[in-house]
């Protein structure tokens, strides 16, 4: 089973249109969901949990429509936004009382081990916690009650390399459990291409890539010459490229390469800023 | 919905302790000022605006978003607030007929049918301010709604000056004053119910 559907999605605001989006998160992966400022991340993350209303489209969450069972979808699904969204009054043991009695599967001794894990303090106000722990009770709260999908919109933004780096090994090992899922937006790509099996751009609301990130990294890579050997490539094949005095660096797919130029290997994220900039 | 008013009374607890002094104060006040409702009054109104306050705490916290994004439904999410409401308010209107009751039989003009006039009309009020405001502060968020409300208000004090200009005989219209007050009190709490139904729809269609 897909642990989340998109087919058709299309969602209007002034200046702006997400534009009839399909996406497939197959049941034990990671789907990072990357995207500029504006792209339309958290409006996909927000008509997925049915916060807005969508213009046209179906959304499917573990086999669920997302508006005739969006209640019971969400009891398997645990969610982390970027302002996380805790009344700033509280403590993590009042937060804890409410959850309990909101998800159905709500585990006590769950939730109090990875306040333990995480160093959380349990009486301290929500208002008193620094952003890196502020959004650390937000995961705790997330994962437990058992759920099987995480929507994670910018969930390490904000955070240290080092909470940002245990947060990612928490991830990481819940999608051990092979009904396990994870839905990540981020503007960190280097976290996506840590810990992601799939990777979509999103790019002015179109979805202009989505593919596994060992394809992607095998598929594409970066070849630096001159302009002369540059004109020697498909163009079809150039994603974006960038030129400069000393010569032209372009995102290329390697299997349409003259095999005697030299191809560098790629991260997601020169894939990421290349194929944008290509688009502009 | 447990969730929702457990967590609506943490908030209280932690913000509204302003609110429950004054209206202690108020309390009494009135016991020693015999003469007036007035001091009965403000209280109901004050915790009558607890929900507005709630929510407006919701919104700056991101509250709002987060719990649609938790398994509860809008009706749910509505509905806390005006429970909460209407619990907050019959506390204080239960105490506020009580210290009447002590002040009417302290002065010796306890009259069980003017008593439940009285009770009726704090009753009343208690209802009047949710029953107003809710609805545009579901439909348009806290500030925009107090806005909205606030301009509703002004429209209805000019139409009562309007009415009152062309020196309409409002008694004439009203030849039972005490049938009539009844039927003030069932509107308003026909209102409460409409007003509770108009929140829900607002706040399915509102985007977060």
């Amino acid at each position: 089973m897909n642990a989340l559907e998109i087919k058709n999605l299309t969602k209007n605001y002034d200046g702006f249109k997400l534009d009839n989006l399909n996406l497939t998160l197959p049941s034990g992966c990671i789907m990072g969901l990357i995207g500029e400022n504006g792209a339309g991340k958290s409006t996909v993350i927000k008509l997925i949990l049915d916060i807005i209303e969508r213009d046209s489209g179906e959304i499917r969450i573990l086999g669920m429509d997302n508006r005739k069972n969006i209640v019971l979808a969400k009891e398997d699904v645990g969610v982390v936004l970027d302002d996380i969204g805790i009344v700033e009054c509280m403590n993590a043991r009042q937060v804890g009382n409410i959850m309990k009695r909101t998800f159905k599967n709500w585990d006590d001794a769950v939730y109090e081990k990875y306040i333990n894990e995480m160093s959380i303090p349990m009486e301290k106000k929500f208002k008193e916690y620094s952003k890196g722990m502020k959004m650390k009770l937000g995961i705790a709260i997330a994962m437990s009650h058992d759920p099987k999908l995480l929507i994670l919109d910018e969930a390490t933004s904000g955070l240290d390399p080092v909470v940002r780096d245990e947060v990612l090994d928490i991830f990481s090992e819940f999608t051990r459990d092979e009904n396990h899922s994870i839905l990540m937006s981020s503007h960190i790509v280097s976290d996506l291409e840590k810990i992601c099996d799939y990777i979509a751009f999103l790019h002015n609301g179109k979805l202009i890539l989505c593919e596994e990130k060992d394809v992607l990294l095998g598929e594409y890579g970066i070849v630096r010459c001159n302009a002369e050997d540059f004109c020697r490539i498909d163009s079809k094949t150039v994603k974006g490229k960038k030129e400069s005095p000393y010569g032209i660096e372009a995102i290329v797919k390697r299997q349409f390469v003259p095999p005697e130029m030299n191809i560098s290997p790629i991260s997601i994220e020169e894939l990421f800023v290349y194929m944008v900039k290509g688009e502009k | 919905m447990s969730a929702l008013l457990l967590k609506d009374f943490y908030m209280i607890l932690r913000y509204c302790r302003a609110f429950f002094l004054l209206i202690a104060v108020f309390f009494a006040i009135s016991l020693v000022q015999e003469e007036t409702v007035f001091f009965l009054i403000y209280p109901i109104i004050l915790v009558s605006m607890i929900p507005i306050t709630l929510l407006s705490y919701d919104e700056r916290d991101k509250w709002d978003k987060y719990s649609s994004a938790l398994p509860y439904t809008r009706a749910q999410l509505v509905s806390s607030k005006y429970l909460i409401g209407l619990f907050g308010g019959l506390l204080v209107l239960l105490i506020s007929c009580l210290i009447q009751a002590v002040k009417m039989t302290k002065m010796g003009i306890f009259d069980m049918s003017y008593y439940m006039e009285i009770c009726e009309m704090l009753f009343d009020i208690s209802l009047m301010a949710p029953l107003l405001v809710l609805p545009f502060v579901f439909k348009f968020g806290v500030e925009k709604g107090r806005i909205v409300y606030y301009i509703v208000i002004l429209g209805i004090s000019i139409g009562a000056a309007a009415l009152t200009s062309i020196e309409l005989n409002v008694k004439s219209l009203m030849p039972d004053f005490s049938i009539n007050y009844h039927m003030f009190t069932a509107a308003i709490i026909v209102f409460y119910i409409i007003s509770w139904r108009l929140s829900i729809v607002f706040y399915r269609k509102r985007q977060l």
